[in-house]
């Protein structure tokens, strides 16, 4: 099952993941450089807070040791030079400490300079008044004081210090300014970042509830899909079980449930098998059944035998279908339960036979009472009376016939018909039908005219059925022909196939007609009266009984109007006793009934026929009615019959050249050179190895093949053809042909070995044959050429003989293919 | 001169038996006896030593079949010998196999010609 929106795409999700990851890491170093901006910002403050404290607290000094100056200047008591002399001594240090805090700060320096000026003129002035106070006293001081000297210093140092105070403030005010600006633009980049989060956030979220939908749309959709097909499964009526690739039941619906009357959970996990028999055989369950990848080979199953739990057999349609999953191929079994079509078909069998024995109960009595009454049996009917009754009684025969070929009808497509299958001449089929049909047709001032071509045309058939066919189109042709016209009867061949052609001169089959011509009832309007008239089945039969032989018929339009129904049917070769040339090869097994199947076991897997026979009489016989490819004598079997057996049968013309397969569980008991004159191609032991048995056959099948030349007959005497055919019979295989281009046609296709050609020919002459094989590549194909015509010709370059009619005998002919044979083996070695 | 015939015909339809009396009536030197069912037929046969030549019996009969009464021929001494040729109005070809392999020495199906029907039995028992 597919979800809903296709496979999540990757690259997509990636890319968009890499780009949140960027703008996060850019977002992030943002950050990183805002926050040591911030950390500069509180570093500048701090120092210049540590600088106006350093700046005031020289200011402070000073003012302390002018305090204790003024002190000692009004008491005279040293103790208050304390201060003043601490000043003195730190005032130095104190300055460096500034110094240092200022020294990156542009235009301080000089600040700086005054500030040591005032301060180094403000301690001298403070010394003198010292000074002047120890030696002078109080007043002396006093008036030194008075003289605003120390008083100025100390302003213009409060206002120097002030002066220096106030340029920090305005320098940090600064500071403090463009930070204050970078922070709303570092506000502006956090907000940014913030939203830039969101917005990703944000598509991640969708992201996910977009994968969650269409996961969750799948999920539903296979819910629903799930659901459906569970319901279809639960409530059909049709019975279905499915099976896992080891041939274990894995479900079962109510309606196999019910159908085989075990509850589900009795039969999960076990066996198909216990159900019906659906893969007979050994090996892998797959293989039994005839699967191969997806496909499996006989899907349909028709009429088995399903057991229920009960032990009772229901019949059962069986249909298979393959399912693949994930741990391999499942088959979905369905059965159909036909039981009920059966009985259908049974009370439809009963029904026939019974209208079929009711109808014709009382048409006995009427169609024996009219016949009675025209024969004049009561008394001599008044004309009037016996035109009466013979219309009565033709009319109850029609419905006679209608019975009759609605019961074939149905025989026929139900297959219950049997048929009586023996070679035979189509011609002759023909000749019979169209002897039928005179009566009627000479009513009419019809003629039936037969080809000109009177070869055989061997078929295997059954003759009646045949005859029926034939009779039913000739007897539609003589229907539908204006009287006076000509019905022509075409037998020959096609191909592999004997061809019949029925032609009329009637104004052929309305096209609306033609596609339902071949079913029931299809009867074209206007036929004429009811002696004549058909029961419209006629066709449909037609058609059943040559697709029971294998052929098909069909509708032709007639050149000219009219039509032409034909049909056809595979020619039978009546020297290998196959359907044309390329049947079945067939084995003669010499053997007891036990031996004969240990030997048929050998080759049962190919297309080889075996007949068994147990005693010279029977071997004989057979090969009086066949040709084989091989004889398979089980020695044993044969004891001391062998040898005068192989003798017997080496005797036959036919079975002058068979190639033996002796089985014995010892050693040859042969001399070699009888080995060698009985011409055993292979002996195998016993127990029998089936490989060594099917190799020994299949160089038999070659070299039988090879043996038995091909010999094309080219003659429009047919007497003298089947003549030939005979003499040559178990030497050759013919081909015959009864003019040049039939000769031509079966030349293009086939190699012949030797051709027997007549020149005077019904379509030209036997030398335009010649030509065709002259011009042929290869080694030359011997020509005997037996004519009525003298030699003296000027003939081609590879004629090997020229036997004239009127003075070479058949036996002459023979020789002659004979020793053409010979010399060909020794040339090749055979 | 040809020897008179003697005939037995067994069917349940009296229409058909008068049919098959007037059709084997052409024949002049045609005895024909009927029996409208097989246990009149069994009762016929032998009756004060009359033995037919050859015995026509209708094959659906209700009670007593003619296959049924071909088996009660056979058991018969008297009557085992009688050629029996069965009367069929079923067109089945394998039915007419399986009356053929159950003794019958033939079948005529139903519906006949009535004019040729005494040629017919003649040949039949000429077998």
């Amino acid at each position: 099952m597919m979800m809903a929106g296709g496979t999540p795409n990757l690259w997509r999700n990636l890319l968009v993941a890499a780009l949140i990851s960027i703008a996060l890491v850019s977002t992030a170093l943002w950050f990183g450089t805002e926050y040591r901006r911030t950390a500069d910002t509180t570093a500048a403050v701090n120092l210049s807070f540590r600088q106006r404290l350093a700046i005031e607290s020289v200011f402070s000094e000073m003012k302390d040791g002018e305090t204790g100056q003024r002190g000692y200047v009004i008491t005279g008591n040293p103790d208050f030079l304390q201060p003043y002399n601490k000043a003195l001594r730190e005032m130095d240090g104190t300055l460096a400490n500034l110094s240092q805090l200022l020294k990156n700060e542009p235009g301080t320096a000089r600040d700086l300079q005054i500030l040591r000026q005032l301060i180094d003129q403000k301690f001298v002035e403070m010394k003198r008044v010292i000074d002047v106070r120890q030696r002078q006293g109080l007043n002396a001081a006093a008036s030194v004081v008075m003289d605003g000297r120390g008083k100025q210093l100390m302003d213009a140092l409060r206002t120097h210090v002030s002066k220096m105070v106030m340029a920090r403030n305005a320098a940090l005010a600064q500071d403090l300014e463009s930070e204050s600006n970078r922070t709303v633009h570092t506000l502006e980049i956090i907000w940014g970042g913030v939203a830039l989060a969101s917005l990703a956030a944000f598509i991640i979220a969708y992201m996910l509830w977009a994968s969650r939908r269409d996961s969750y749309t799948a999920q539903r959709q296979a819910m629903d899909h799930l659901t459906r097909q569970t319901a279809i499964f639960k409530n059909t009526p049709s019975p279905v079980i499915l099976i896992n690739p080891s041939g274990s039941m894995e479900i079962l619906n109510p309606a196999a449930e019910h159908l085989f009357g075990y509850p589900s959970t009795d039969l999960l996990r076990r066996d198909i098998s216990i159900i019906a028999n659906i893969a007979p055989g050994e090996g892998a369950f797959l293989d039994r059944l005839g699967v191969t990848g997806d496909h499996i080979a006989e899907p349909s199953r028709p009429n088995v035998g399903a057991r229920r739990s009960d032990g009772s057999v229901v019949p059962v349609d069986i249909t298979l279908g393959v399912m693949p999953l994930e741990d391999g191929i499942h088959i979905v079994t369905s059965f159909s339960d036909i039981s009920e079509r059966e009985k259908i078909e049974r009370m439809k069998d009963q029904f026939l036979s019974t209208v079929s024995h009711e109808l014709r109960t009382p048409l006995t009595s009427i169609v024996g009472s009219l016949g009675l009454l025209r024969g004049g049996v009561a008394e001599e009917l008044a004309p009037g009376a016996q035109r009466l009754v013979v219309i009565a009684e033709s009319n109850a025969n029609r419905l006679i016939r209608i019975v009759n070929d609605l019961l074939d009808v149905e025989k026929l497509q139900s297959g219950q018909m049997t048929f009586d299958f023996q070679p035979l001449d189509l011609r002759t089929i023909v000749e019979k039908a169209a002897d039928a049909m005179r009566g009627l047709s000479a009513t009419r001032n019809i003629r039936i005219e037969i080809g000109d071509n009177d070869a055989p045309v061997i078929v295997r058939g059954d003759g009646d059925r045949l005859i029926q066919v034939v009779t039913n189109l000739v007897s539609n042709a003589v229907k539908f022909s204006p009287e006076g016209s000509t019905v022509s009867v075409l037998c020959g061949t096609q191909g592999s196939h004997a061809n019949i052609r029925v032609a009329d001169q009637g104004p052929g089959i309305e096209p609306g007609l033609r596609e339902r011509l071949f079913t029931r009832f299809a009867q074209g309007l206007g036929s004429s009266t009811s002696a004549t008239q058909g029961t419209g089945l006629g066709l449909a039969i037609s058609r059943e009984i040559v697709r029971n032989h294998g052929g098909d018929i069909w509708l032709e339009d007639a050149a000219g109007g009219g039509s032409v129904f034909a049909f056809n049917i595979p020619l039978w070769n009546v020297l290998t006793g196959q359907e044309d040339l390329n049947g079945a090869p067939r084995l003669l097994v010499y053997a007891d009934a036990v031996g004969a199947e240990t030997i048929s076991a050998g080759f049962a897997e190919r297309a080889i026929r075996a007949d068994a026979v147990s005693s010279p009489e029977a071997a004989l016989a057979a090969i009086e009615g066949r040709s084989y490819v091989a004889m398979v004598l089980d020695f044993q079997f044969a004891a001391d019959d062998a040898l005068p057996l192989l003798g017997v049968i080496r005797s036959h013309p036919r079975a002058r050249n068979l190639p033996v397969i002796a089985i014995s569980s010892e050693d040859p008991p042969l001399e070699a050179a009888q080995t060698a004159s009985l011409d055993i191609i292979d002996w195998i032991e016993k127990p029998i190895q089936s490989a060594r048995l099917s190799d020994a056959i299949e160089s038999a099948i070659k070299r039988t093949s090879g043996h038995i030349p091909l010999v094309l007959h080219v003659d429009d005497d047919s007497d003298l053809l089947e003549i030939t055919a005979k003499a040559l019979s178990g030497l050759a295989r013919i081909a015959q042909a009864t003019d040049v281009a039939s000769a031509r046609a079966f030349l293009a296709e086939h190699r012949v070995d030797i051709a027997i050609i007549d020149l005077a020919l019904p379509d030209g002459s036997g030398h335009d044959i010649l030509a065709d094989l002259n011009a042929r590549q290869g080694p030359a194909t011997p020509v005997i050429i037996y004519s009525a015509q003298d030699g003296g010709l000027a003939l081609a370059r590879d004629v090997e003989a020229v036997l004239t009619k009127s003075k070479r005998s058949l036996p002459n002919l023979v020789e002659t293919v004979l020793s053409i044979v010979e010399r060909r083996k020794g040339e090749e070695g055979l | 001169m040809t020897e008179r015939l003697k005939i037995l015909y067994v069917d349940d339809e009296p229409d058909i038996r008068i049919i098959v009396e007037m059709a084997l009536g052409l024949d002049e030197a045609m005895d024909v006896k009927l029996a409208e069912s097989g246990y009149e037929g069994l009762e016929l046969l032998g009756r004060d030593g009359w033995i037919p030549d050859i015995a026509l019996i209708d094959m659906m009969m209700p009670g007593m079949s003619g296959m049924d009464m071909l088996g009660a021929m056979r058991a018969r001494e008297d009557v085992r010998a009688v050629p029996v040729v069965f009367v069929t109005a079923s067109a089945r070809q394998d039915d007419m196999n399986r009356y053929v392999d159950a003794g019958a020495i033939g079948v005529i199906s139903k519906p006949f010609d009535p004019m040729s029907l005494a040629r017919t039995v003649r040949e039949y028992s000429e077998r």
